[in-house]
């Protein structure tokens, strides 16, 4: 048989591991827990601590914590974590890397492959960020799937009748509608809309805010630049909320939660359902706004749905689930698990891949116009900037669309080309997601044709190429290698920092078993080169260089187990490192 | 070249539920994940002839395939020179196209 591809729903909240065996999904299991909470931190040893662990001191030491790292993905932004900074892709790599073990001490073998979830609404850029969390994790993520239509996967897709089913979907961080069919065991996506930046993560804030102005009338007191008091009132938030799907009124109730004047402040209201649905009503009225878009894309009306699926623990929300009756007039379906269907469908995607039988086919869209810019009219007057779509929202994947520019004066020798993301006529309204420069066109008068071609893969990823009619002159790109803020390089380096930090993870890991005999010299030496390479965002190109170099000699030594060749260069390395430091 | 009819293995006349059945039964047969090239041709197949509508639009703007080689041929050939005699000539030069000189021509060429 094949390697086994692990499915893998990485959420803002929880995260969790999933695959097919013997025909049927299993989500596995981490000491009886299904869910892995989405929490990373750094105990007091400076060991990684993954899930609930992490989830756990986070309430004391929200400074060594970091939660819904989802948020920042394909953010250009760093994150503090015990006085050393990682990329959003590096924390999720910690995740995953957590979620690799864990399938690997179920299925006892090493797992390299993954199929991703992400939200339908993730643009390019968190695309990419997504699949380097995977590659810093050591997993070759050979898809990313779509939440929604992860979760549509699971649904019995053996109907003889056509069936439209409405797929809502809010996670922690992120939203997304998709509208589907699902006939003959096809999944076919219809549309999908949403917001990548909207999530039940909003719902806690909005109660924070509440409590936080709460302390102000009460007690004269701003609580929110203490992050031990903020860490506490965001857990109070989370448990009211919970409560509040199930009961009318929810008690907080924080004891000692500060000092204001050498008082102590207690923390005790009753925040009530009502209350809690006014804080939260414009999102939901902004989400019902997309649920219109959603089906106005797949042409559908409201009645003509069969049946809603919720997916994402925040869908428990009772008025969510009151407007989702109010406008379609029936309950959501009740046997998909919310919280972990989402895997589940990845995993049934995995073993589609990996060549096992499945009853379901999945056809995808795309949310998203892509296109490029040009000149032409906008509200009747010229503009240089003129959106010019290629692949359309809502466009079946892989897409693969053509479209045919001209130069605009005589020996143009290059032309530059945006490619932009969104529906706004304005391109300059949309999120440019690349640039680039075809360069060396042939000598001749305006009028020389350019091909653009624009390419979407299954996984949600954009290929651009341009060629110039005439000679075939080609350039081509993917966006992935033109426009990441992570370079290949970079990627690497990443890599063995992380899995230099998950050398200090307890013992129950199951490659600890039959790993071979490391030499203590070769494993201080791999510390050394991670703390070196910890160094290099802040240090001169030629310090970098010179590391650089001795790495490369370092790694080359140890690699064949020379401890005496290792000697030398590591002894460079630490006065280096030493003089940077000091 | 592949008519879309021919790529979902549909009469010309199908129906509509006939060809989406038809659509779903490659598709499940040829996922996406397998073969991406294979599975873009039974959709484009599919997205040109899955309704009435499509499908008229399909009839009327896709030609097929010409081969111009073999048609240039067709019309250069003749089964002898006919020499233009003065008659004929007149002839020529008083004919005019009028609507029912021109079905009548037009329905001579249908006949057999």
């Amino acid at each position: 048989m094949n390697e086994i591809i692990i499915g893998v729903d990485l959420g803002t909240t929880n995260s969790e591991v999933a695959i097919v065996e013997e025909g049927k999904v299993k989500i596995i299991t981490d000491n009886d827990k299904k869910m892995l909470p989405s929490f990373v931190g750094r105990d007091d040893t400076g060991k990684v601590i993954v899930g609930e662990t992490a989830r756990n001191q986070y309430l004391v030491y929200p400074e060594r914590t970091v939660k819904s790292i989802k948020r920042l993905m394909g953010q250009n932004v760093q994150v503090n974590l015990a006085d050393q900074t990682y990329t959003p892709q590096e924390i999720s790599a910690i995740i995953l890397k957590k979620l690799k073990e864990i399938a690997e001490n179920y299925l006892q073998q090493p797992v390299s492959k993954a199929v991703i979830t992400v939200p339908a609404y993730f643009s390019d850029a968190q695309r990419q960020a997504t699949r380097e969390a995977g590659e810093i994790a050591g997993l070759d993520v050979v898809r990313m799937i779509n939440e929604p239509t992860a979760a549509a996967l699971v649904y019995d897709a053996e109907q003889t009748e056509p069936k439209h089913i409405v797929v809502f979907d809010l996670g922690g961080g992120t939203f997304d509608v998709s509208v589907a069919t699902i006939e003959s065991g096809v999944v076919e996506i219809l549309s999908s809309h949403g917001d990548n930046q909207l999530g039940g993560d909003d719902f806690d804030q909005q109660i924070i805010n509440f409590l936080l102005e709460y302390l102000k009338t009460n007690d004269q007191v701003d609580a929110s630049c203490n992050s031990k008091a903020m860490a506490r009132l965001t857990r109070a938030a989370e448990n009211a909320k919970l409560t509040l799907s199930d009961q009318p009124y929810a008690q907080i109730n924080e004891e000692y939660l500060l000092e204001k004047d050498g008082v102590a402040i207690h923390l005790s209201l009753e925040l009530s359902r009502v209350e809690y649905e006014q804080m939260i009503d414009d999102y939901i009225n902004s989400m019902m706004d997309t649920v219109h878009i959603a089906l106005k894309g797949a042409k559908l009306k409201a009645s003509e749905i069969n049946e809603i699926i919720l997916v994402g623990g925040s869908t428990r929300t009772p008025c969510i689930r009151t407007r989702l009756f109010n406008e379609f007039g029936f309950e959501p379906h009740g046997e998909i698990d919310a919280d972990l269907c989402v895997a589940m469908g990845a995993a049934i995607q995995a073993a589609m891949i990996n060549g096992q039988q499945v009853d379901t086919v999945l056809v995808d869209v795309t949310p998203y116009t892509y296109g490029t810019s040009a000149i032409g009219q906008l509200e009747g007057s010229d503009y240089p900037f003129v959106f010019t779509p290629i692949i359309n929202k809502n466009s079946v994947l892989p897409s693969k669309k053509t479209e045919a520019f001209t130069t605009n004066y005589h020996g143009q020798a290059f032309v530059d080309i945006s490619i932009y993301q969104g529906e706004n006529l304005d391109a300059l309204n949309n999120v440019k997601i690349g640039e680039f420069r075809v360069e060396g066109l042939q000598d001749v008068k305006a009028g020389n044709v350019i091909i653009l071609t624009l390419e979407l893969d299954l996984n949600g990823v954009l290929h651009v190429s341009a060629s110039e009619k005439s000679t075939g002159m080609e350039k081509s790109i993917t966006i992935k290698n033109a426009f990441s803020s992570v370079e290949n390089r970079k990627l690497e380096s990443a890599k063995q920092r992380i899995t230099s930090l998950f050398g200090k993870l307890d013992s129950t890991l199951y490659e600890q078993d039959d790993e071979p005999f490391v030499a203590p010299e070769i494993d201080s030496a791999r510390q050394l080169i991670a703390k070196a390479e910890g160094l290099f965002d802040h240090i001169s190109k030629e310090d970098k260089e010179d590391m650089t170099d001795l790495i490369k000699t370092i790694t080359k030594y140890a690699e064949i187990d020379n401890i005496d060749g290792l000697e030398n260069p590591v002894a460079q390395l630490k006065d280096i490192i030493y003089y940077l430091e000091s | 070249m592949m008519t879309p009819y021919q790529i979902l293995d549909v009469v010309e006349s199908a129906n509509d539920t006939d060809i989406k059945q038809a659509y779903l039964g490659k598709v499940k047969a040829n996922p996406p994940d397998s073969d991406q090239q294979q599975f873009r041709l039974i959709h484009e197949a599919y997205s040109s002839i899955k309704d009435h509508k499509s499908r008229v639009s399909y009839t009327l703007f896709t030609l097929p395939d010409i081969d111009f080689d073999l048609l240039i041929n067709k019309a250069l050939h003749t089964e002898k020179n006919k020499p233009i005699t003065s008659d004929l000539f007149k002839q020529l030069l008083n004919k005019s196209v009028d609507k029912s000189s021109l079905l009548n021509e037009l329905g001579d060429e249908e006949k057999p």
